[in-house]
Order: C-alpha cells, then structure tokens, then sequence
C-alpha cells in the first residue's frame, strides 16, 4: 500500500473534487484515480447530490397554465396609423363627393352639405371611440403612470420601501 | 418552428460533476433564439415549450407556492419576450432567461414583504395567503423533504444557498451560474465549495436520499 493510499483526501479536498476537478492539486487529483476508498466516498458524495436534484424535481409539481404572449406591440402603432390614414382618407372622399353632388344637385341647396358636415363628425366620433378603446385612462391619468415607466418607479420605490431581503437576495 | 423540435433535455447542465466544463447549446436553441430575436414569435413560443417546466420547478424550488411560480413563470417568459431582440450571444439565452427568474424572485419577496408591512396597518387579512391545499399521493414525503432541505439551506449564506441550488437543483454548469448571477467563475466555485461541504457534513439527511432513491 502506498503512502498516498494510506494518507487519504480530507474531506475539504474531496468536497473541492467534486465541485471541478480541474482547480484541484494534482496530487490529490491522482489519488483520487488510484485510491479506491476517496473513489467511493467520491462517488457517495456526487450520488447524494444527484438524489437531491432528483427528489427535488420529483417533489415539485408541473406547471399547468399556459404561457400568454402580449400581442406585438409593433403592431400597435401602424394599426393606429392606418387608422389615422384611413379616416383622413374617407374625410378626403366625403369632401369630394360632396363637391361632385353639389354640381348634380341645386346650388341653392345646403342638405347635401349637412350630412357630409354630418358624415364627418361621426367618422370623428368614431376616431375618438376607438382611440378611447386602446386607451381607457383619460391622458391625465395617462400621464401619471405610464406603462412604460411602471416597473421603472414601483422598482424605485420599492428599494426604498423594501430593501432586498438578503435572505433572498443573491447579492 | 414546431414545439417538438427543441428537446427538453437538450443543453442542460453538466450535472454534479465536473460542472465548470463550459456545455455548448443545442444548436436548434441557439437558432430559435436568432430567429425569435429577429421577431419570430413561433421561435419564441418553441423556447417556452422548451424552458417553461425548467423555470417553473426554479421558481418553485424557490418560493414553495405552485400558484405563485405559475405566476411568476408567465412574467418571466413576457419580460424575456420582450427583451430577446437585445440578448447578444444566443449561447447565454439560459443564464439570461435564469437571471430574469432571479430577478422576479426577488421582485416577488420584497413585494411579499410590502405586502406584509400594509397588513400590520390593516385588520384586513390577505387573500390567497392560506396554504395551499395538496391531496395528492406522496404529500408528506413531498413536505418532509422540503423541510430538511429548507433546514439546511438555512446553514448557508445567501450566496452559498444560491449557487448550490442553480448547480444541483437547477443543474446549471458553474459558466451558467456566473452569467446568471452576474459574477466571476471563481467567485461561483468558492460558495460552491462551501456549501458542498455543509452539504457532506450533513450525512443524516444525505443517507436519507441515498436510501430512497437508489438509482435503478
């Protein structure tokens, strides 16, 4: 039995062995090759540590919900220019019809002018329900708490309010 | 880009051993990743078919509360949907999506915490604060082993707790666990080391586990 047989890995080397093997002093690197006893303790320590990690996700039940994605919220601003072009579209179109009617009907007559007037103000109508659709908050409301800045002040807030936990913290 | 595609088990961990050998990642991940940066959103839908149960059970390993990381899981994949178009190596997609789980576990005990400062002022009492129900078979085994474990993690230092648990719960290499954590290789190695050794010191608990779950 040789000298590196008799004299075994401590146990602190041993737990550095199983943490990586390539930081470890050489000597204790081949000892750990030839010796069969620091094999098996080893071996029992990276055996425990597996059977942890297994009963681990054995002990944890599986997710059941499925994940929601939000909608692409680059699709949400042409959508809103197109409806911004759009409208000035049919506003356009509603002028020109009115032009073109008003030279197949008497002159003298103001109807056809009123209900393109009022053609118009319900496109506008519908303009601001649909603008109200996307955006509920009134643009006070708005201005307050913005979505985008949300996370950014309750964070803020936060770690003034509540410190990380260093309990849970990873600091 | 189809569900299937990316195998679950496909670029995890190097497991207990010799974890500081850097693994490379599936390259269909690495791929899914580019093309959901790019904005391909069926790439993105294919990562979370990919990592939700992984995040979930990190979450729960973490917080205990199944409703809880069932919430907590759906931020994490909405903030990494979100941010995916400015991760630079598609090699790191894990550690980045770990270190957002990370992050909103941390977000949710200090809120936790906000919470419970209120209800001091209050009479009022939270809702969904009881504990949760759990019927199924193999509860008590379920709660004993959390509590021993919960027992012993209370032994290690906040940083110790963590990185052992990212290495043998989470099964990420010790590259992993720096990128996630934010810190040096050397700096992981070195809580690892100490906690492996509270671990093996522990020698009760681990025969434990040894004898209920032979391999085989």
């Amino acid at each position: 039995m040789s000298q590196d047989e008799r004299v075994h890995v401590s146990p602190e080397e041993l737990a550095s062995s199983v943490t990586g093997l390539e930081g470890l002093d050489p000597r204790v690197a081949d000892h750990l090759q030839t010796c069969p006893v620091c094999r098996v303790q080893r071996e029992e320590l990276l055996e425990d540590l597996r059977a942890l990690g297994r009963t681990a996700r054995e002990c944890a039940p599986q997710p059941s919900r499925t994940i929601v994605l939000p909608e692409a919220e680059a699709r949400r601003t042409p959508a809103r220019w197109g409806f911004g072009l759009g409208l000035a579209a049919a506003a356009a179109a509603a002028v020109i019809l009115v032009f073109s009617a008003g030279n197949l009907v008497d002159h003298r007559s103001s109807a056809p002018f009123i209900a393109a007037g009022e053609a118009l103000d319900d496109q506008e109508l519908m303009y601001e329900v649909a603008l109200l659709e996307e955006n509920a908050l009134p643009e006070a409301y708005q201005r307050i708490s913005p979505e985008e800045s949300t996370a950014w002040t309750d964070d803020e807030t936060l770690d003034f309010v509540v410190p990380i936990d260093d309990d849970n913290g990873l600091s | 880009m189809g569900e299937t595609l990316l195998d679950e088990r496909a670029g995890t961990g190097a497991g207990p051993e010799g974890g500081d050998k850097a693994q490379a990642m599936d390259p269909q991940v690495t791929a899914a990743v580019r093309m959901a940066a790019g904005g391909d959103r069926a790439a993105f839908e294919a990562l979370i078919a990919r990592y939700q149960g992984e995040i979930f059970r990190m979450v729960y390993y973490r917080i205990l509360s199944r409703m809880d990381a069932e919430d907590i899981t759906q931020d994490v994949f909405v903030k990494a949907y979100r941010g995916v178009g400015s991760i630079r190596d598609p090699e790191m997609f894990k550690p980045w999506l770990y270190r957002i789980a990370l992050n909103a576990i941390n977000d949710f005990f200090r809120r936790k915490r906000l919470r419970s400062i209120f209800t001091l002022f209050s009479s009022e009492k939270e809702e969904g604060q009881a504990p949760e129900e759990d019927h199924a078979p193999g509860r008590l085994e379920r709660k004993e082993f959390w509590e021993r474990f919960s027992t012993f993690l209370a032994r290690l230092s906040t940083a110790e707790k963590e990185v052992f648990r990212l290495k043998y719960l989470d099964e990420l290499n010790i590259r992993e666990i720096a990128e996630a954590l934010g810190k040096n290789e050397s700096t992981v190695k070195t809580h690892l080391y100490r906690a492996v050794e509270k671990f093996r010191s522990e020698r009760e608990l681990c025969a434990l586990w040894r004898n209920e779950h032979e391999p085989g």
